[in-house]
């Protein structure tokens, strides 16, 4: 591999005489692509320079957790990189036929610093962390659709949205393999109690702790774009929090109103859609989204299409759904019957 | 036939056996997080040997019961033929493949139960009872079928 990337790196640098990667490791814990990171030596005359890169390509096929597009994400990487507004590492090259290094695969730079998830869980007090994540969850939900590109699936309205969003619980589970009355339960309530709307808005997708980098300087770079989409922005409140009690800690929970107040300040939002309530909707809603990937992929599994230790460990991610979707409904549903019994 | 060490057991051992004898010689870290998910997974089967016929059992009768008076008190034709249709081919059997078919069908009745109750004022009984199957039956059985469950390796 570490020739292959090289020949592939020379194909994109002819400023420099020789190009060699002096180490390759793969990097563990990735749940959906495989990565690795590569140090590369560029020889220039007499001048030597090292750095180091992340390569993030897609898995051997029919061992995939979770599917998503390398050409959806590298669009978006260029687009951000195009609008500046969030910070990213810079994504560099793209082997968009996986002809140069066996898959389609995106190299950007590395990050030295390590992620978010790694430094919280070296530290009891969280300082501004809190406030900060929601800063840059808010900072990506200030992207409207207009500054996003056309190839990109533009809702026609958030209505349409919302409703296929909770028809997505429905098709899943109509599709698979598996039965579900906790997710036709769960999509009848969605259906019964949407909230007030928001405008549309890019959403990351995938937003938590291990995504977050943290670069020398101690400042934040979002990674992981592959579930980029435009929609309601408060989907990626619910998935945060959804994933983060999975895999904490959770910096939403540890104080949800300081939590809600720095990030209503960044996006403008109003109390009125962006409150706790609307967040435990949304944590619901939004889990169909990787949700469905996640059942798709275990059906195949169950189907003998695919294999794999990391999707066989996704059964117990529905389970945890499960149980996290029925307290979810139970509590917010107390809280619709408090407010009707005082109204 | 050799009933005991019963397949739980012989599950348990094998996990032993990785993390006090491979583990510790494994240097990789991918190889290491792959083997704390397989010891995820090996205690997941355990459980599940132990349990997951006897609780497919109790569930299909149980939902049987609570469709059967869902039909009877609202008679959603929808939910009368999803009844139907999983008592018409049930297969009755234990053996694992056909008693998931049973399972599955048992279980999309229940969804159309809940979907008949759900938002109809004088069916909120049947609903509450409907969640508490889903919470009693459902959840509480996954939370001890995924055992020692945890997102292994993230950060």
């Amino acid at each position: 591999m570490p020739e292959r990337v090289a020949a592939f790196l020379e194909l994109h640098r002819d400023d420099v005489d020789e190009i060699d990667v002096v180490a390759y490791e793969p990097i563990a814990g990735g749940y959906s692509r495989s990565m690795a990171t590569a140090r590369i030596r560029y020889r220039s005359g007499e001048v030597v320079l090292e750095e180091s890169v992340v390569l993030r390509g897609d898995p051997p096929p029919g061992h995939a957790m979770i599917e998503t597009d390398r050409d959806h994400e590298w669009m978006v990487l260029e687009a951000l990189t195009e609008l500046g507004a969030i910070p990213i590492p810079a994504a560099r090259h793209y082997d968009s036929t996986g002809d140069h290094l066996g898959t389609k695969a995106i190299v950007m730079d590395h990050v030295a610093g390590g992620s978010l998830q790694s430094l919280l869980d070296d530290v009891d007090e969280y300082g501004d962390h809190p406030s900060r994540l929601a800063q840059l969850w808010g900072s990506v939900h200030s992207i409207t659709p207009d500054q996003l590109p056309d190839a990109m699936a533009h809702p026609t309205s958030w209505d349409d949205h919302i409703d296929q969003l909770i028809e997505m619980w429905r098709i899943v589970e109509t599709r698979s393999v598996n039965s579900d009355p906790v997710a036709r339960y769960i999509a009848s309530w969605l259906a019964a109690n949407k909230p007030p709307p928001l405008p549309l808005r890019l959403t990351h997708g995938d937003p938590q702790a291990p995504n977050v980098m943290i670069d020398p300087d101690g400042d934040y770079l979002l990674v992981d774009w592959e579930f980029a989409a435009i929609g309601d922005p408060r989907e990626d409140l619910g998935w945060y929090n959804i994933y983060s009690s999975a895999a904490g800690p959770n910096l939403y929970t540890h104080d949800p109103e300081r939590f809600l107040a720095a990030y209503r300040e960044v996006t403008g939002f109003g109390e009125a859609e962006v409150n706790q309530w609307t967040v435990g909707y949304f944590t619901i809603l939004a889990g169909i989204k990787i949700g469905s990937t996640i059942n798709e992929q275990l059906d195949r599994f169950a189907l003998g299409e695919n294999s794999g230790v990391m999707t066989a460990l996704q059964v117990g991610s529905l389970c945890y759904g499960h149980e996290q979707n029925l307290a979810a409904i139970a509590g917010l549903q107390a809280a619709l019957d408090a407010r009707g019994a005082t109204s | 036939m050799i009933v005991r060490p019963t397949t739980a057991q012989l599950l348990r051992d094998v996990r032993h056996e990785l993390v006090d004898t491979i583990a510790p010689e494994v240097t990789s870290a991918t190889a290491q997080v792959a083997l704390e998910q397989i010891d995820i997974i090996l205690e997941q089967c355990a459980v599940r040997a132990e349990h997951e016929l006897a609780w497919m059992t109790e569930e299909i009768a149980e939902i049987d019961e609570f469709v059967g008076r869902v039909v009877d008190e609202t008679g959603d034709e929808r939910t009368a033929a999803a009844l139907q249709a999983a008592r018409h081919e049930a297969s009755g059997s234990l053996f694992l493949d056909p008693m998931c078919d049973d399972y599955n069908r048992m279980s999309e009745a229940l969804s159309c139960a809940i979907e008949a109750c759900m938002g109809a004022p004088d069916r909120s009984q049947l609903l509450a009872e409907a969640i508490g199957i889903l919470n009693a039956r459902r959840s509480e059985r996954e939370i001890e079928a995924r055992a020692n469950w945890r997102l292994v390796g993230r950060g």
